[in-house]
């Protein structure tokens, strides 16, 4: 069944997306947030290994959530650790083959 | 008694070995230093190896159901798991085979933690090499393995309480309340214990002669439960399900000489009672702390007296003023950790040369409730409270700050510089020295009518008993359970379990918990009708066997092997055989054989040249 | 192939032997205890993986056992037992006395997932692309709106959180067993018990009952849940780091008490367990970071169990440094050091104003049951479960109605299993007497007398 979704598939969907409406737009200012957030970290992670304060000084985001995201793409495999610069510990993009 | 059955599982007999073997990362722990991929490449090159995989916890779910898939999709018949010690998951992964449908015996458990990844944290290169020759020893072993059978013995449903404290009472009434027979031996005259002769009991303030009361009626007049007072066990033999017990007793005190118990009629202190039982239940209790002659001028001063002493008098004590020995008592101290906490160099060696350096437990919150019923009836009487850590656990905390609020002048003292207890001046019976440290280290000496010592508790001296039944026994003299976290009642020995203060110091409702918990483990083996135990017990191959008996010399274990004459052709021969119920599977009387005639199921010599000719001849993995 | 329900429940089968309500380490060791009789257990556990807080924890005082590999064990007995039949992510609402018996209403929550189709393979995590905080790692790693909760959670099935959920389809299209249910709701049952163990356990209360230790103004003033996390093998960052920044600590203090024996509170009592898991964790943390300075502040050293005394002088030997006192407030500074006000009571009372850059707040334990009254028993001042026999310590005082572990107070593992034994005990017990007519195989004691015994 992968890959193409049947009608029940869509009506489910339907149904969903109805019992759970974003009214308020939270969730969609959230997904924008993490977007937008990831996208820049992956492009400076891109651009060489680096720490969280040196991420972080790269992208002007939010401390805390550099090493949310960087931690978060390490444990799905986007990430591994590359050593320690001082206190901190270096990480270092996967990059993904055919990605 | 004992039926084998022999399995006929089709898959497991006598097929070539497909073998799987599972190599587990402990979410780090195993491969944060064994090369795990690197070993899983190697294993793979072994002879007969079917299947190979790397799990992060080969224990959880996905990892078994990986196991049982992978038989049966790939018709493995032996099954090895490298992971964690066997105590840990060596049942867990036996289970597992079973469920893909293979004899839980043609598994093999490799510990490449305890023994390998955390002792050769510094060393991944050996640690790697080491595992694969591990793995290979146990490919070995399980070239030779056979399928075997879960030993069934018959079983008496019926259990033997130790000991007629709370915890000894509590485990008969449930136990007997769920319908299995128990009897109870107390070794008094009277049952009830210590809680029986506590005035008033914490937390709630009931009287422990109430308590004891209640209980007592729960299992005397049980129809199935059977009591014997002035009791000792004497004899034990067997195991789980069919140990024999042979209960003596102490002559009445009045009793005239005792009679011949070989002679006619048994006189009334002769008598014996045998019986069989499933379980046993080890409620033996545990004693105050008898402190030494001048330990804080314990036994040499008049006014310094034990907790337990001083309960039982203050309940007896009129209101008005605190009249103790007919003087009256202005100024009271409580000494906490008396015999407990002990410290090496500071606090002198017990009679077997060790120093009691567990808290125990029940005495912070016994002592405070002691001062507070006695600033509430005595308000006017100053309380002195000397201390190292206030142990007031969860609720009891009421009880440390109501004695606060009353008035209870708290030193701390440090256990390198207990108290000096020395003969008052100016009328008071005794003077306290100590540096306080609540007041900045400072030496304090404070003057004292009476000073009660807070008695720890001392586990029970029980030597016939842990002899008989072959008890394990920790550093702290206490009955020691198979796992402090996991299995708290139950001992090494199977079906001999722990309740209540013999096991470690703890309070009434902890002791009665602990009894629910030891008679629930002996009430489950004794829901079945048979007892099952491990299969592997020696096995004498009668053709081989010369009769020389040499090995029933060797058998430390009464009863394990035994000499029979069968007919050989025609004639009679003597042949060893062995109990399987009794064996322990030692393997003394293997190692002694001259023809080699016994093996151990699942052990075999042919397993152990196997493993060690494995363990030799692997190719080290490289970095 | 079954992937973790032992005894998979048939829409028609409504009535066990016992419920077991919570399926922590209280709970499922009840339900043993009693499946090992031939009693038939409902084990009902909210999570979407039964465990407990247990599951989470890195070691285990006094032991030091790694606390996964000692859990896993028994949540895989009992998933696996063929006497026991799990209901997960399933909460228990309500329990009323129904004839002899106690009934359950039951309210199964959407997990959006068939689970009788899903083989915990993941693909739809793989493929899903929103992240959010995740919750077993306390926060501090990451989960997708639809995942496994953690790597051995049992049952091994995905779940769906809609909080996060954008309804792309994405798992849909991605799911080859096809197990993905959008349209899945919630759905009230009623189960029959004969006996009930409550096993609900306990949380941590808030830290913003103590507004002096500002927790809410710096990531870096923890719970020890995130503590046990960033100390699992298996942690949110797999290593320990400082939440705020990814910062290697190098020195890490502990305030005890820091949510119990504190009437202002509401939470009087000691939590029992924290002077324990602040040693253990403090001697993990050595072990982790050896460079680090490590400071305990306390009021009293409550090591008061089996083998607790000697675990706390090994810490002691270890250097960690012991140092009695208040801590009167934490202030975290603009680098993002946290000065802790100290009042040392054994140095002279003298106030010091200690750096720290990790600290660790002791909660107080309080009980994840709200209303018991609504399950059958009725609540302590301290609203941990009534159990008004002394004699009984697992009854609550309603027929039938037993508790074990922390849902009756705070105490540590150990304490746990032996009231959920207990407890046990105590429900076979009712059981028997319950069922009890006049048997003809009832057992009778066999022994031989010989001479008159004392009785
Ligand atoms: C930071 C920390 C570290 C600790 N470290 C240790 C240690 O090292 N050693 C030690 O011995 N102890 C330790 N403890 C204590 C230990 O965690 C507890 O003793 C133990 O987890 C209690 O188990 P429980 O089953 O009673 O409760 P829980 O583990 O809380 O389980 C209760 C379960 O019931 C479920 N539930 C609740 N309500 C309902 C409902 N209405 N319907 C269905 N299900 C419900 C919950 O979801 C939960 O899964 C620690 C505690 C903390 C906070
Ligand atoms: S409970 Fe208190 S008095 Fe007893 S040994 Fe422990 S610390 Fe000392
Ligand atoms: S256990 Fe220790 S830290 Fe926890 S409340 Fe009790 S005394 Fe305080």
């Amino acid at each position: 069944m992968p890959a193409k979704l049947t009608e029940a598939h869509r009506q489910a969907l339907k149904l969903f997306r109805e019992q759970h409406s974003d009214l308020d737009g939270t969730l969609k200012k959230y997904v924008a947030d993490f977007r937008h957030e990831r996208k820049q970290i992956t492009e400076a992670l891109r651009k060489g290994a680096g720490t969280v304060p040196e991420l972080t000084r790269q992208t002007g985001l939010p401390v805390d959530q550099v090493l949310w995201h960087v931690t978060a793409m390490r444990k799905y495999g986007t990430v591994q650790e590359a050593g320690a610069d001082g206190d901190y510990v270096k990480y270092e993009f996967i990059e993904q083959n055919g990605k | 008694m004992s039926e084998q059955k022999k399995s006929s599982n089709p898959k497991t007999e006598s097929q070539k070995p497909r073998i799987g073997v599972y190599i587990c990362r402990c979410g780090g722990n195993i491969s944060d230093v064994v090369n795990t991929d690197a070993l899983a490449g190697k294993v793979k090159q072994l002879g007969d190896v079917a299947a190979c995989r790397v799990e992060t916890f080969m224990c959880s779910d996905p990892g078994q159901a990986t196991i049982v898939e992978d038989i049966q999709k790939q018709n493995l018949n032996r099954v090895v798991v490298a992971s964690c010690s066997p105590f840990l998951h060596e049942l867990t992964f036996r289970t597992v085979v079973q469920r893909g449908g293979l004899n839980p015996f043609l598994y093999e458990h490799v510990n490449i933690r305890e023994q390998d990844s955390w002792a050769h944290k510094h060393d991944p290169v050996g640690a790697t090499s080491k595992a694969l020759r591990m793995i290979n020893a146990a490919v070995g072993k399980l070239h030779h393995a056979e399928p075997l059978e879960r030993i069934r013995m018959g079983n008496h449903r019926q259990t033997l309480v130790v000991g007629g404290g709370i915890a000894g009472l509590k485990t008969a009434a449930e136990l007997a309340g769920k319908g299995v027979p128990v009897i109870l031996v107390e070794q008094s005259s009277s049952l009830g214990g210590r809680v029986a002769l506590l005035a008033r009991t914490f937390p709630r303030e009931d009287e422990g002669s109430v308590l004891a009361k209640k209980l007592i009626a729960q299992v005397t007049d049980h129809p199935l439960v059977r009591i014997f007072t002035r009791a000792r066990i004497e004899r034990v033999s067997g195991f789980i399900g069919n140990f024999d017990v042979k209960i003596a007793f102490e002559p009445k005190p009045d009793a005239s000489a005792s009679s011949d118990p070989q002679g006619a009629g048994h006189s009334a202190n002769a008598a014996e009672v045998y019986a069989s039982v499933g379980t046993i239940i080890v409620a033996t209790g545990a004693d105050p702390y008898k402190p030494a002659r001048g330990e804080y001028g314990f036994g040499e001063q008049p006014a310094v007296v034990s907790l337990a002493d001083f309960l039982r008098q203050l309940a007896t004590l009129p209101n008005g003023n605190f009249i103790w020995n007919g003087k009256r008592v202005r100024n009271v101290g409580f000494l906490h950790c008396v015999g407990s906490r002990q410290v090496e160099g500071v606090n002198p060696p017990q009679a077997d040369g060790k120093i009691n350096d567990y808290c125990s437990r029940y005495c912070c919150t016994a002592i405070l409730q002691q001062a507070l019923t006695l600033k509430m009836r005595f308000p006017d009487v100053n309380v002195f409270d000397f201390y190292q850590d206030i142990r007031t656990y969860g609720g009891h905390e009421d009880y440390y700050t109501k004695s606060s609020a009353a008035g209870v002048v708290f030193l701390r003292y440090h256990a390198e510089e207990p108290p000096v207890v020395e003969p008052g001046e100016n009328g008071s019976a005794l003077k306290v020295r100590v540096k306080d440290y609540l007041t900045f280290g400072e030496e304090v000496e404070v003057p004292l009518d009476l000073l009660v010592l807070g008695v720890g508790l001392v586990a029970h001296d029980i030597p016939e008993l842990i002899d008989l039944l072959k008890l394990p026994v920790g550093a702290d003299r206490f009955l020691q359970e198979v796992h402090p976290k996991l299995r708290p009642v139950e001992t090494a020995v199977n079906g001999v379990l722990l309740a209540g203060t013999a096991q470690a110091p703890m309070n009434i409702e902890e002791t009665l918990s602990a009894a629910g918990a030891a008679a629930v483990k002996a009430a489950i083996p004794l829901s079945r009708d048979a007892v099952e135990l491990d299969p592997f017990v020696a096995e004498v191959n009668a053709e081989k066997c010369n009769g020389c008996e040499r090995c029933l010399t060797e058998c430390a274990y009464t009863g394990a092997l035994f000499k029979e004459t069968v007919q050989v052709d025609g004639e009679s021969a003597v042949k060893a055989r062995v109990n399987p119920g009794l064996c322990f599977g030692c393997g003394a009387c293997v190692a002694v054989c001259p023809t080699r005639a016994i093996d151990l199921k699942g052990w075999t010599l042919d397993q152990f040249d196997a493993m060690i000719d494995g363990l030799v001849e692997a190719v080290p993995v490289e970095g | 192939m079954s992937s973790g329900n032992g005894a998979a429940m048939r829409e028609t089968e409504n009535h066990f032997d016992v419920v077991v309500v919570g399926g922590g380490i209280a709970g499922l060791q009840s339900a043993l205890d009693l499946a090992d009789q031939d009693y038939r257990v409902l084990v009902v556990e909210k999570q979407p993986s039964i465990g407990g807080r247990m599951i989470s924890l890195s070691k285990v005082f006094p032991t030091l056992d790694c606390a996964s590999c000692i859990t896993t064990p028994k949540m895989s007995a009992a998933a696996h037992h063929s006497n026991i039949t799990l209901m997960t992510y399933t909460t228990v609402d309500a329990i009323e006395p129904a004839g002899d018996n106690h009934r359950l209403t039951l309210t199964q929550m959407a997990r959006y997932v068939d689970t009788s189709a899903c083989i915990g393979c993941r693909q739809c995590e793989y493929v899903c692309p929103v992240e959010y905080p995740d919750p077993f790692e306390q926060g501090m790693g990451a989960l997708r709106a639809i995942s496994v909760p953690f790597a051995n959670a049992i049952p091994q099935y995905a779940v769906l959180n809609p909080e996060y959920c954008i309804g792309c389809g994405a798992c849909v299209r991605a799911c080859a067993s096809d197990a993905i249910r959008l349209d899945q709701q919630p759905k009230t049952l009623t189960v029959e018990a004969g006996a009930v163990v409550l096993a609900t356990g306990f949380h941590l209360n808030s830290t913003s009952l103590k507004p002096q230790y500002n927790a809410s103004r710096s990531k870096d003033i923890v719970s020890p849940l995130q503590v046990e996390r960033l100390l699992a093998p298996h942690g949110p960052y797999g290593r320990v780091l400082r939440p705020s920044d990814g910062k290697i600590p190098d020195s890490v203090a502990f305030v005890l008490c820091a949510g119990s024996r504190d009437q202002s509170i509401g939470v009087p009592y000691c939590s029992r367990v924290c002077c324990m898991y602040s040693i253990k964790q403090a001697m993990l943390l050595s072990g982790a970071l050896p460079t680090a300075d490590i400071t305990i502040y306390y009021m009293d050293i409550r090591a008061f169990g089996k083998g607790f005394e000697q675990f706390y002088q090994n810490a002691k030997a270890m250097g960690i440094s012991f140092v009695k006192g208040k801590v009167a407030r934490i202030t975290p500074q603009p680098n993002g050091d946290l000065m802790a006000r100290v009042e040392a009571i054994e140095e002279d009372g003298r106030v010091m104003e200690n750096r720290h850059d990790l600290v660790v707040l002791a909660q107080g334990i309080v009980p994840e049951l709200v209303s018991p009254e609504r399950l059958g028993a009725a609540k302590e001042e301290d609203g941990f479960i009534r159990r008004p026999d002394p004699l009984r310590p697992a009854w609550t005082g309603r027929e039938g109605i037993f508790v074990a572990g922390t849902a009756a107070g705070p105490k540590d593992i150990v304490d746990s299993i032996m009231e959920a034994g207990s407890a046990a005990m105590e429900a076979s017990h009712y059981l028997t007497q319950k069922r009890a007519t006049a048997d003809a195989n009832a057992p009778s004691l066999e022994l031989e007398v010989i001479g008159a015994a004392s009785e």
